[in-house]
């Protein structure tokens, strides 16, 4: 019996191959994002750790100093007096690989006598072979990885010119390294690995060393611990990675969560569909059910159709989602090279869990949109099939439930974000209900929608228009939920460009009053999350003197180690103020702030305050500073979009006071008054000719950091477009759905003297009046998901303030999108339609 | 105030080459235990190097004296100070040891270099205890870039150093020495008084290994030096007395293209003679005829012998269950025209060097007659070439 019902099932699926294939496409769409995202989130961060790993080798623990690393006699000390032999002095910077489009390499300085337990890759180079003296002796021998020579077509005995720092250098490349465990190829990528000494000096850092790697026992720690000087640290180097890898992870759940979110839009064409093939069965499963067939069966039988889709889908979404993850793994890891670190994703993370996760989705998803039209088909009497009325009255009366049920769903959306605002998971969450709420408030303002637009609808197009009308309302189990799928996901598209362009537009006027100065000087390094190439405090100086320059303010951004682990640390010269409305939040008075910091206090970005819950009345922060650990007050918190980590401000004079670091990273320039900047710009660049200093205008940095802000919405926009394409395919699959089925009825009235020209017109306005429906329904809706977007997940993620800016373009967008898309959407069926003969429509009755 | 050496036997002394050709690969080799498999080569591209032949060499005999010639002679490209010992505590229990500094030039032409780690010299050092009542021998190696604060050899005061291994003179005149050395497992600390003033071997320390000029090295020995002090292994420390051997030389020379190895012996008779010899051994089973030896006369006078005026038999051998190899395991002695007949054995015969290098080094008792009276003594054996080949490396 039940495999008799199964091949019913079957055969259901088969008969109606578009209705199938539109709903495996939904499905597969949805599990297609999904994966593509969670690929993409996956990779970056495996490659992060992996190249992180690599670099950390075997090392229980590092010890660390602060920006300007560790003196290197503390290396003799802890290896020769203290007979810490397990220990490894590493100098690592950062160089530009002028010839191959300035590409990135990571400089790692070691001494090979001191390696072999630590990592084990680079014991592969034969350090002591004859032929290889020179990587001793030969300050420019360098070992690049063998992908990186055959990218770039290179090999041994070649020369690489690089800039580090603002000098120009010609390396020789001495070998290649091309590391025999698979995955540490993509590791070590970048890796220019250099003898410790010519390291130190090609990167300028004499007499330092990053980090020392040490291989401890538990009870040696302590007894280490004790002989550091202050301002250097022992940390597990474990650690290192997961803080690191922390960084993205607010980032990669909003990806991840809009990827559900196309699913969610998938989930709703599924239950369109079978909520269609199971009105069409009912005289079937009426028949199946005097045969004996129980509620429970039907019921089974159903869930199995949903299951097979799922199935099916989620495996056709897996193939075509690793295919989009290639894509993905672009946008994302851009954005985070923009944004959070250097990750070179060469290899992409396809892991079982991965593709297990994708596939359980897609088939949970299937399953839980063919549970209503299951448990309806499992309503079927025996013998009597209900009518399709039937089915219309009962959605009818379920109306006023289905939108207190909304509502509801609003209120619990609304507690969870009001209960949990830390606990970003739940406010996607919540997110979600609202989305479904304003689906459950779809069918009720179709009906008023309907009776509203009756008239003009009458008006402007006659008969058709009121035939159009009532074909909405009449269909309205199934036109309300294609509606509520269409206007779900216009709704999403407003609510993200509105956050997006309020965003952008906060950001321009955040870089207005923060950008004062005329020109900018900066190492070509110092973008981004890249490490920042010092510079000379000198040439401070050297530019002050430039005829045309008024003043020269200086300004230095540094990782330093806190307790709760490494922070952004913004030093500034402050020689003029600054515009006061860059204060977010405060007790002093704009000018009183300026002294505090001037006096050793040090004020925060608004995301550094919201992760670290930092009020600027008496809380304090700590940083390990080369005096040991210090607490600084905060006095004010300031906006600051450039980085979602956060960052502090102190005064030069204070950072002076606690680290021995002398560099800048960039210089403000003002210029006199009258003077023109590309004139005093021509000035400056010809005073540091040779230096690979970058002198920029205000205005190239403006828009430099609008086109890294455009980028890393790149792969919002694209699954935003992603959710209308699958919002489209519901619309298309519907309305075939309601056509096919009200094939009959179109005969009849064919047969009563209608043209098909007026056919196509009544379907066409049909058609339209649903997608103007979805896109004036998705204008309160997505004003909704903006106010959500901004003033919470967004908050609540990064901890940005935004102003909402709402312009009319993505409203008048979203109906025009609408419209089009439902219009076009009913083209097919119109043709199917067409192709039917009144005749043969009409002998079936 | 070395005395100096008849020109008797002017054979060419191979030895130096064959340990410098050796040690080459050690560290080499060690990479492979550390890392994984041994064939490394094939993982990496290499641009061809350059030879670097601009380092001096030794060519014509000079006038070494100590303690200025006891350091580091940069110009050339190898040099090491090798001791050996036996020891014995109280109890009359006895030990062997070794601790040998080895230096490496990189580069004839070193170059003004900004960084502090910036080097054109390599330092090794191996280390080993023989535990003859416990049947044990230990042996560990080190390496580190030349830089002062790591490693280094220094002539006046004279020092040696490998982080905290060091050998130090604590006298002027270099005759009266510190080593130190410890490791995980072992650990040394021993005071050494010369009772012998210092060895020339060759002609006035040139000891030639070719006709070609410069194909030769400088080798200094003292060759008894009264030793006193702490050893470590087991987890026990036994102060311990006894005598030591030092050799110091230097050379920029290129390995015999037939050899394959060479056995060396430092002998120390009880009569108050020492015996140095060595026998290159060539990849046709000959002995190459540069093979020789110094024979030490009780009032320190030196007798510089060639091939033809000793003999060496062995007796017995023994195979390495760790390696393979297969050893020389005990000897007879034979310098006729010294009335010198003796017979070596092994304090314990698994004295393997079983580190990136693979080598014998061990102690030996002697028995045996010389000048007609029984004598007995001991000393040190150095069997090379019997496990690894000879390749080329720095």
């Amino acid at each position: 019996m039940r495999r008799a019902l199964l091949k019913t099932s079957y055969r259901m699926l088969l008969r109606r191959p578009l209705q199938s294939f539109l709903m495996l496409l939904g499905v597969a769409l949805g599990v297609a994002v999904f994966i593509a995202i969670d690929v993409a989130n996956q990779s970056a961060r495996r490659s992060f750790e992996l190249s992180t790993e690599a670099l950390i080798g075997r090392a229980t623990h590092q010890v660390r100093g602060g920006p300007t690393g560790i003196a290197e006699d503390l290396y003799r000390e802890l290896r020769v007096e203290l007979g810490f032999r397990k220990s490894a002095p590493v100098v690592e910077g950062l160089a530009v690989a002028v010839d191959f489009e300035d590409h990135i390499l990571q400089i790692l300085g070691i001494d090979p006598f001191a390696e072999a337990s630590f990592r084990s890759y680079l014991n592969e180079v034969p350090y002591f072979q004859a032929g290889f003296e020179a990587f001793y002796t030969d300050p420019s021998s360098v070992i690049v990885s063998e992908a990186f020579a055959l990218r770039n077509d290179l090999k041994p005995g070649d020369f690489l010119r690089l800039q580090v720092n603002q000098r120009f250098e010609t390396m020789t490349i001495l070998a290649l390294l091309a590391p025999r465990e698979g995955e540490l190829t993509a590791a070590l990528d970048n890796i220019l690995l250099m003898d410790i000494a010519a390291a130190q000096e090609l990167t300028g850092s004499l007499g330092r060393l990053s980090r020392i790697d040490l291989i401890l026992e538990k009870d040696e720690i302590a007894d280490l611990e004790q002989h550091l000087p202050s301002g250097v640290r022992l940390q597990v180097a474990s650690e290192q990675a997961s803080a690191a890898a922390q960084l993205t992870s607010a980032f990669e759940l909003n990806l991840s969560a809009l990827s559900l979110l196309t699913l969610a839009v998938g989930m709703f064409m599924i239950y369109n569909s079978m909520m269609f093939s199971v009105v069409q069965r009912r005289t079937s499963l009426g028949i199946l059910r005097t045969l004996g067939v129980t509620p429970n069966q039907i019921l089974g039988m159903i869930m199995f159709e949903a299951g097979i889709i799922g199935a099916i889908g989620s495996i056709l979404g897996i193939i075509l989602g690793l295919r989009l993850g290639q894509g993905a793994i672009q946008l994302v890891s851009q954005t985070i090279n923009d944004l959070y670190y250097v990750v070179n994703v060469r290899e992409t993370a396809i892991t079982l869990a991965v593709l297990a996760k994708a596939f359980a989705l897609g088939i949970f998803g299937s399953l839980l949109a063919g549970m209503i039209p299951a448990l309806e088909a499992a309503r079927v009497e025996p013998v009597s099939a209900l009518r399709r009325s039937d089915l219309e009255q009962r959605v009818r009366v379920l109306i006023p439930g289905l939108s207190r049920a909304g509502i509801v769903l609003f209120v619990i959306s609304a507690i969870l974000m009001t209960v949990f605002p830390r606990w970003l998971a739940l406010n996607f969450a919540a997110l979600f209900l609202m989305i479904l709420g304003i689906a459950f408030l779809v069918p009720r303002s179709v009906i008023m929608f309907m009776r509203m637009a009756q008239r003009p609808m009458s008006f402007m197009f006659g008969i058709h228009g009121r035939l159009a009308v009532r074909a909405v309302v009449m269909g309205l189990s199934r036109t309300s939920v294609a509606i509520a799928a269409f206007t779900i996901s216009l709704a999403v598209t407003i609510g993200v460009s509105v956050m997006i362009s309020s965003f952008r537009s906060t950001v321009g006027n955040w870089l207005e009053t923060t950008l004062q100065a005329d020109l900018y000087v900066t190492a070509p390094l110092g973008g981004g999350t890249r490490l920042i190439a010092p510079l000379a405090p000198e040439i401070a100086d050297v530019f002050e003197a430039i005829e045309g320059v008024q003043l020269v303010e200086t300004f230095l951004s540094v990782a330093i180690a806190s307790p709760s682990g490494p922070v952004q640390l913004s030093v500034v010269d402050v020689k003029r103020t600054r515009d006061p409305s860059i204060f977010r939040k405060s007790n002093l008075s704009p000018e009183r702030i300026w002294d505090r910091v001037l006096e050793g206090s040090v004020i925060v970005t608004e995301p550094f305050a919201y992760h670290f819950e930092i009020q600027p009345t008496g809380d304090q922060v700590t940083l390990f500073t080369d005096r040991g650990e210090r607490s600084f007050p905060v006095v004010g918190i300031y906006f600051d979009y450039s980085s979602d980590r956060g960052a502090i401000l102190m005064s030069d004079q204070t950072y002076r006071q606690f680290w021995d670091d002398p560099s800048i990273s960039s210089l403000s320039i003002y210029i006199g008054e009258g003077e023109q900047v590309e004139v005093v710009a021509g000035r400056i660049r010809a005073s540091i000719q040779g230096r690979g200093l970058l002198v920029q205008e205000n205005r190239t940095i403006r828009e430099q950091a609008l086109a890294i802000f455009d980028r890393t919405f790149a792969v919002t926009n694209a699954l935003r477009i992603l959710t209308i394409v699958i919002a489209f395919i519901g619309v298309l699959s519907s309305l075939l759905a309601l056509i096919l089925e009200r094939g009959r009825a179109q005969a009849t009235i064919q047969a009563l003297g209608m043209a098909p020209k007026g056919l196509i017109k009544t379907m066409l306005l049909e058609s339209g009046l649903m997608g103007a429906t979805a896109g004036i329904l998705a204008w309160p809706a997505g004003i909704l998901m903006s106010i959500m977007l901004i003033y919470v997940i967004n908050q609540r993620s990064f901890g940005w303030t935004m102003d909402m800016q709402l312009g009319p373009t993505p409203f008048y967008q979203a109906l025009v999108v609408g419209i089009l898309a439902a219009m076009i959407a009913a083209i097919y069926p119109i043709i199917l339609l067409l192709r039917q003969s009144v005749a043969e429509s009409l002998r079936q009755e | 105030m070395g005395s100096i050496l008849e020109l008797r036997a002017m054979r060419r002394l191979l030895r130096p080459a064959i340990l410098i050709a050796a040690f080459i690969l050690l560290a080499f080799v060690l990479q492979a235990k550390e890392g994984s498999p041994s064939n490394l080569a094939p993982l990496i591209q290499i641009k061809s190097g350059e030879a670097s032949d601009n380092f001096l060499r030794a060519e014509r005999p000079r006038n070494l004296s100590v303690p200025i010639d006891n350091g580091p002679h940069y110009g050339y490209q190898t040099e090491w100070w090798y001791f050996t010992g036996n020891l014995s505590d109280e109890k009359g229990r006895h030990f062997g040891y070794q601790l040998t500094f080895f230096r490496r030039a990189l580069s004839p032409n070193p170059i003004d270099r900004d960084s502090s780690f910036a080097t054109d010299q390599i330092f090794f050092a191996h280390f080993a205890i023989t535990d003859i009542e416990k049947e044990k021998h230990e042996e560990v190696e080190r390496f580190s870039r030349g830089v002062d604060f790591l490693a280094g050899a220094k002539g006046e005061p004279f020092q040696v150093w490998l982080e905290d291994w060091t050998l130090e003179a604590l006298n002027d005149e270099g005759s009266n020495l510190h080593l130190r050395a410890q490791s995980d497992e072992l650990a040394l600390d021993l005071d050494l008084q010369s009772k012998k003033s210092v060895v020339a071997h060759g002609e006035r320390g040139l000891s030639l290994k070719g006709s070609e000029p410069g194909n030769a090295s400088y080798y200094l020995s003292y060759t008894r030096l009264e030793t006193r002090g702490e050893i470590s292994v087991g987890g026990k420390t036994y102060a311990v007395n006894g005598e030591s051997w030092f050799d110091h030389e230097w050379s920029t020379s290129s390995l015999g293209e037939f050899a394959v190895g060479w056995d060396w012996f430092g002998l120390q008779l009880s009569d108050g003679r020492e015996l140095m010899l060595y026998i290159i051994r060539n990849r046709d089973g000959s002995i190459d005829r540069v093979s020789a030896g110094t024979l030490v006369e009780p009032d320190g006078n030196i007798v510089a012998l060639g091939l033809g005026d000793f003999e060496v038999q062995v007796l017995e051998y023994w195979e390495s269950t760790l390696t393979g190899a297969v050893y020389p395991n005990a000897w007879k002695v034979f310098v006729r025209d010294y009335n010198i007949e003796l017979t070596l054995t092994p304090w314990l015969q698994d004295q393997e060097m079983n580190i990136s290098f693979i080598y014998w080094e061990g102690a030996v008792k002697i028995n045996g007659q010389s000048n007609g009276r029984e004598v007995f003594g001991n000393g040190y054996v150095e069997l090379t070439g019997y496990a690894d080949s000879l390749q080329s490396g720095f």
